[in-house]
């Protein structure tokens, strides 16, 4: 069993890891939460929060890869994400709703993209 | 290395039967540049070319890379290694480059789109693109071509028409060359052992699809920082891949012309002593941000550096790889200066950067990507005008019925370019 996960709100993550992905239906901004409690819960992130220049604000999906192993709370990790949780706050809010069927395959296939980066350099300690 | 830079300044650009250049224009058979990037590349449909020349009422968009005509005329290897030359090491004997003309590139590669060129108006002072003989290369593919295929074609016939242009300027004499030489390490430390010995700790945006940049025709997210000769860039050893964030991407021209290695160069021998630089990645994970940023500081440490340039490519988690090389080599007792953009909100009110760190103490921003502007309509739009109201740094509503833009200054190429490469600044004097 794997002991890594994903939080991810992009469906061709959950299709292409379904093992390992806990799908959320919501915006980049929930899958942020999500992977706060998890790190809250002592599970440490593996990919950055901010991955790609795609501004969160502007893509709808967001994947994030963190460690399964509850441990100590990693202050670095709650670093990270809470000042990933700052940006997007900071950044006007777009309709991303109003895309196109198109805009939002393309969307995901480079967020699948930047997930794939992480998951072909996952440390030596994770495992599917 | 020793490369000497012939500039042969072009002046103006215009369609003719054959390519060549003649008192400082740059005349292009457009059926022969179309055929040349196309190149033997069954993936591609169609390739269309455009002029534009600063002043005019032109609007470019959305585009993907700007590369600049350059041909290598004496020394070892050829432009662009890795794609259309070989793999030799480049960076040393002639190069000649038409100063003054560019190939941008324009593609529908995904449904979101990125960068603007306006050659006239409040844009074009946002855009050094605005300043340059821009031939426009509107690549098609053929239809289904998924978006990591389409990249690499719009990529590579940008690169091949830069390669055809520059050839024109193989056997004519430049308007000025100038010299830029780094030695081996022991010799050039040797030949001014009173000055500072500065590095350059060159960032490349490395995150996968639409943000990939190659050294020598590799992914450099496969690499482990390393050692570069600064003359190499000038040779195109750096190709950039990158698509998203066009105010601070680094388009291929601005490998090229690093303002960063030129004016370290303009100070070598003078005020410092240029040892070199270390190219190094910006990686999805935290572990690949963590071995890059020690392997970037050990291979500084080793060079015996006393100072260092850092700069950055890129927005949001690139700020953890600064911070990370900054801290490491600062650590070291070795002084840094970074060199980075701004995301400050549209007030510039918010935090910049989404990382810090106190040992971050000499910065030079680039600008607030943030800040607001309002493009006015063009008369020629060339590229895929109806993508503007999906283009970063928009919203909805940024285009206007009568053709205008609002959007953030982040839409426009090279508006904050972490390398310094702009039109607006303040400089000392």
């Amino acid at each position: 069993m794997a002991n890594f996960f994903i939080v991810s709100n992009n469906p061709l993550a959950a299709e292409k890891y379904a093992a390992q992905t806990q799908l959320l239906t919501g915006s980049p901004a929930e899958v942020y939460r999500a992977a706060r409690d998890a790190v809250h819960r002592g599970s440490r992130l593996i990919s950055h929060p901010l991955a790609g220049s795609v501004k969160p604000n502007e893509t709808p999906y967001r994947s994030i890869v963190l460690s399964a192993a509850g441990g100590v709370l990693d202050f670095r990790s709650l670093q990270l994400i809470e000042d990933a949780i700052l940006v997007l706050k900071k950044l006007p809010q777009r309709h991303t709703e109003q895309y196109t069927p198109a805009m939002h395959a393309d969307y995901q296939v480079i967020d699948l993209d930047l997930l794939d980066s992480a998951i072909a350099a996952l440390p030596a300690e994770f495992h599917f | 290395m020793r490369l000497e830079i012939g500039s042969i300044f072009i002046r103006d650009v215009q369609f003719a039967d054959a390519t060549a250049v003649k008192d400082g224009v740059l005349y292009v058979d457009r059926a022969a540049l179309a055929a040349a990037a196309a190149g033997e590349d069954e993936r591609i449909k169609s390739v269309e070319v455009f002029l534009a020349r600063p002043g005019e009422s032109v609007r470019i968009l959305p585009v993907k890379d700007v590369v600049e005509p350059r041909v290598k005329v004496a020394g070892p290897g050829g432009i662009f290694p890795g794609f259309t030359s070989n793999v030799e090491q480049v960076g040393s004997g002639r190069t000649h480059v038409l100063k003054g003309a560019a190939v941008v590139t324009t593609g529908k590669i995904v449904g979101f789109q990125e960068g603007i060129i306006d050659m006239q108006g409040p844009g074009a002072e946002y855009t050094p693109f605005s300043k340059t003989y821009n031939v426009v290369v509107k690549v098609e593919p053929i239809d289904s071509l998924k978006q990591h295929e389409h990249e690499v074609v719009v990529r590579l016939a940008g690169l091949r028409a830069a390669k055809y242009l520059g050839e024109a300027g193989r056997d004519v004499e430049p308007d000025e060359v100038r010299v830029y030489e780094t030695k081996p390490l022991l010799e050039q430390v040797a030949e001014y052992p009173n000055l500072p010995k500065v590095a350059y700790v060159y960032m490349l945006q490395t995150q996968g699809l639409l943000h990939n940049t190659y050294y020598y025709g590799v992914d450099v997210k496969q690499i482990v920082p390393t050692f570069m000769y600064p003359t190499e860039a000038m040779d195109g050893a750096i190709v950039s891949g990158n698509c998203v964030s066009a105010c601070d991407k680094n388009p291929t021209y601005v490998h090229l012309n690093s303002p960063v290695i030129e004016d370290l160069y303009a100070q070598h021998g003078k005020t410092i002593n240029f040892i070199g630089c270390v190219v190094t990645n910006e990686n999805v994970t935290l572990m690949d941000k963590e071995r890059s940023s020690n392997m970037a500081a050990k291979l500084i440490g080793f060079l015996g550096a006393d100072a260092v340039i850092i700069s950055e490519e890129g927005f949001g988690n690139p700020d953890a790889d600064l911070v990370m090389n900054c801290n490491k080599i600062e650590k070291q007792g070795i002084k840094t200066v970074l060199i980075t953009d701004e995301y400050a909100g549209q007030d510039g009110a918010s935090q910049s950067l989404a990382d810090s760190t106190p040992l971050g103490n000499a910065c030079v921003t680039a600008g607030n990507a943030n800040e607001v502007v309002t493009l006015p309509p063009m008369e020629q739009v060339y590229g895929y005008p109806e993508v503007a109201n999906v283009i970063a740094g928009g919203w909805d509503g940024s285009l206007a019925a009568d053709g205008s833009i609002t959007a953030e200054i982040q839409v426009i190429t090279g508006a904050t370019n972490e390398l310094g490469f702009h039109k607006l600044t303040a400089r000392g004097i």
